[in-house]
């Protein structure tokens, strides 16, 4: 096994960060649900990834260590200040590491940027109703309360349509063959 | 670390399956990701960490130009910055660290592993030959067939439907399996084993002081050593140390030793179970008075009286109180894990329909 810290090798690593940092970064949104959380620990995951690059087997895919470490530093975090999404349930987050892991994988060449691409495909054959919440919640970032002033809905009814909206794109990604 | 704004974030389904929400929290990040792909605050993201990149890699003076030499004492702040988060946790701790979550990553990687669990009653000494419990897994998947008391055998896994168990009577438990896990296996509501070895690996990194120690060779193999030593604000029942050896090859766990040293360890299926104290007219004594059978200490109050159920019908109040708390008890002084090498498992034999007799398979 090859064993080099990144200071030997900083072209190797940067390449590597580079490569996978937009899926660090919905990792993160997955288990933070805040993109301001996101920056913190984006930089924190990476700097720990760089000291520790000795340690990374390279048989193994490099998203995947990467996200073993975001994930022991989300769930840090949360012991510390009491915030996580996900970090409740650990048997949730295997879960969730197995959708990032099927998609990061569906291509071996592709970047991760173009899978979530497929993910516009799914957005596209959406009914009009889930395309408009989604729209709100994501591409605008509006709060749940102006979200359903916008609507002219119960806040409940925001929730639970993005909700539902979520289950279904994740459906039409499955149906791909993009998730197990 | 700036706390997330509950009104921004919509809450995935708290009443939806696991998969469920694991699609929502995955679908969530990729929307995050794929609207922010054009943001500044997205590419200021991966510019931040070259920077520091750049200060950790090259000395200051050899970087060429006036932007760069700015860049790079913001880099140098940077990572003193971060670096100042760090200093609590020694070096060797950190490393510590980063060796078991990479062990815990190639874990969830790894094919199909068997691991064996012996226990023990006295801290030192030989294990028995046979082992008190067999965990298999693969993938998602597992198996744990635990030695209970009165020579029954609990069989519990995770097959492609989810969780289930083998119930005491007979039939297949998928509604509450969780009731049917063996009760000397928990500690303080936590199983100790949680369900696989990876998640109790995780637990090591929150719960337990960690330091590397020198490399040692076990089997003519030369393994990296990791001990844990029990936080005290750790829960009570967590053993007071741990020792790791793992494969660096691999970088799989191989062998993991838990210590419940110069305290009661956990109730478990060896050596005889102590009965209370009969009361007058033989009776069992009245319930000790509220706060009696605590300690202070670090011993936790096991169950006593007969042997816990092992399904969920079996589940019923202790004919007998607890007594309180004091040595000695019987119960686990120390448990060893090992990894075996896993035979070649029949089609389906992480589904409970391969073990409705109960017996141990094998």
């Amino acid at each position: 096994m090859s064993i080099r810290s990144a200071e030997e090798n900083p072209a190797e690593f940067e390449s590597l960060a580079r490569r996978h940092a937009e899926m660090l970064s919905a990792y993160l949104r997955s288990l933070l649900g805040s993109s301001s959380q996101v920056d913190d620990l984006f930089q924190e995951v990476l700097v720990v990834a760089w000291r520790r690059f000795s340690d990374y087997d390279r048989m193994r895919p490099f998203d995947a260590w990467l996200r073993g470490i975001a994930r022991f530093q989300v769930l840090e975090n949360a012991r510390k200040s009491g915030h996580c999404l996900a970090c409740t349930d650990p048997h949730t987050l295997d879960l969730l590491d197995a959708r990032y892991s099927a998609f990061s994988t569906l291509g071996s060449q592709s970047a991760f940027a173009d899978q979530v691409d497929r993910l516009l495909t799914c957005l596209g054959a959406l009914p009009q109703t889930m395309r408009e919440v989604m729209e709100l919640a994501y591409a605008r970032g509006m709060m749940l309360k102006q979200i359903a002033a916008a609507l002219s809905v119960e806040e409940e009814t925001v929730k639970k349509r993005v909700q539902r909206t979520r289950s279904t794109l994740a459906d039409c990604l499955r149906k791909q063959g993009a998730l197990p | 670390m700036t706390a997330p704004n509950p009104e921004k974030q919509i809450p995935i389904d708290a009443g939806a399956t696991r998969d469920q929400q694991a699609d929502e929290l995955f679908i969530d990040g990729l929307l995050g990701a794929m609207h922010e792909r054009s943001s500044p605050e997205a590419s200021a993201r991966l510019e931040k960490f070259t920077a520091t990149l750049a200060a950790e890699s090259s000395p200051a003076p050899r970087i060429a130009g006036r932007r760069l030499q700015r860049f790079a004492g913001v880099a140098i702040v940077l990572v003193a910055t971060l670096v100042s988060g760090w200093v609590i946790v020694s070096a060797t701790a950190n490393q510590a660290r980063a060796t078991l979550l990479a062990s815990i990553q190639a874990a969830k990687n790894a094919g199909e592993r068997r691991y064996e669990v012996r226990i023990s009653s006295e801290s030192t000494g030989p294990l028995p030959v046979r082992p008190e419990a067999i965990f298999d897994s693969s993938g998602s998947q597992f198996l744990l067939r635990l030695h209970a008391p009165m020579g029954r055998t609990a069989i519990v896994g995770r097959d492609l439907n989810g969780e289930w168990a083998i119930r005491r009577e007979g039939g297949i438990e998928r509604r509450e399996p969780r009731r049917a896990w063996p009760k000397w296996a928990v500690a303080d509501d936590e199983s100790i084993f949680a369900d696989t070895v990876e998640h109790l690996m995780e637990v090591l990194t929150t719960g337990f002081e960690l330091k590397i120690l020198d490399n040692e060779l076990v089997d003519g193999r030369d393994m990296r050593r990791i001990q844990g030593t029990r936080r005290p604000d750790a829960p009570r029942g967590q053993a007071d140390r741990v020792d790791l050896w793992i494969d660096p090859d691999t970088m799989l766990l191989e062998r993991m030793e838990m210590d419940w040293t110069g305290r009661p360890g956990l109730r478990g299926p060896v050596g005889e179970q102590p009965k209370p104290p009969l009361g007058p007219q033989g009776r069992p004594p009245p319930p000790p008075p509220e706060g009696a059978g605590r300690s202070d200490g670090p011993p936790p109050s096991p169950p006593v009286g007969p042997p816990p159920g092992d399904s969920p019908e079996s589940v019923r109040p202790p004919p007998h109180p607890r007594p309180p708390v004091g040595p000695p008890k019987m119960g686990i002084r120390r448990l060893v894990i090992t990894s075996v090498a896993p035979p070649e498992w029949p089609a389906g034999w992480f589904t409970p329909e391969a073990h409705l007799d109960g017996s141990w398979g094998e």
